[in-house]
């Protein structure tokens, strides 16, 4: 892992287009601005990996499609639809 | 003369084979977060009066997740979606896209939740499809499909 020590309103290119700006520091909150093209998508670690995980345990589940579709039928009390 | 239009027959999960259009054929732009690698997948019923819809890899045949439009079960939901995000599958807005959140249902079906934080914005138009994360802080990963009442419930 590169380690770079940065300086308020310094900043760090990534490639040629992407530029990470130290925007604040406020204690130990770090205000980060991304300069990146509109087709790379930037998001916080922690909810990228989350979502991550939480395909991986879709993938896996095992739990009664069938039985989930009368549950929701049941509580919508009326035809759900389908393909939109 | 016969124009019928290109098929190809798909293996599901279920260990069916069915048949689907060429052009129902979606193109996940870099792939469900996890899976990077898989962009081929269809939409496919899960059955006739179900709100659900499997979206099924079309690379890995024992792959395929349970999705569903959010908007059955909280009307009012609507992603904040990044501009760069929608731009990536043709879009500008989310007028004429279809949103579906992935289902997960566990050993106990009451207890099934649905991902209102990531998920997959497909553009009918162009076939391609995202999943991307919503920016609201209201959305969650984990978002009980049933209410409160009909998750307690004891079984009998």
């Amino acid at each position: 892992m590169l380690v770079l020590a940065r300086h308020l309103n310094e900043s760090i290119m990534i490639g040629d287009e992407i530029e990470v700006i130290v925007v604040a520091v406020q204690g130990d909150q770090v205000k980060l601005g991304i300069r990146a093209p509109r087709s790379i998508a930037v998001h916080r670690k922690e909810i990228y990996e989350e979502i991550q995980r939480e395909n991986l345990r879709a993938a896996q589940a095992r739990g009664d499609a069938a039985a989930g579709a009368d549950l929701l039928k049941k509580q919508l009390g009326k035809k759900p639809g389908g393909l939109p | 003369m016969t124009d019928q239009p290109a098929t190809r027959r798909i293996k599901t999960k279920g260990g069916d084979e069915v048949e689907i259009l060429e052009s129902h054929v979606l193109r996940v732009i870099d792939g469900l977060l996890g899976f990077p690698d898989l962009e081929s997948y269809a939409l496919l019923p899960h059955r006739e009066d179900s709100p659900f819809l499997w979206l099924q890899s079309l690379d890995e045949p024992q792959l395929a997740f349970l999705t569903i439009n959010p908007c059955v079960f909280v009307p009012e939901y609507l992603p904040r979606v990044l501009a760069a995000d929608l731009e990536s599958i043709g879009l500008t807005s989310l007028d004429g896209s279809i949103v579906l959140s992935i289902v997960v249902i566990p050993d106990d079906p009451k207890q099934m939740t649905a991902n209102l934080l990531g998920p997959v914005v497909i553009n009918p138009a162009t076939k391609l499809a995202r999943q991307v994360i919503s920016q609201s802080p209201d959305h969650k990963i984990r978002h009980y499909i049933l209410g409160e009442s009909a998750r307690k419930a004891e079984v009998r």
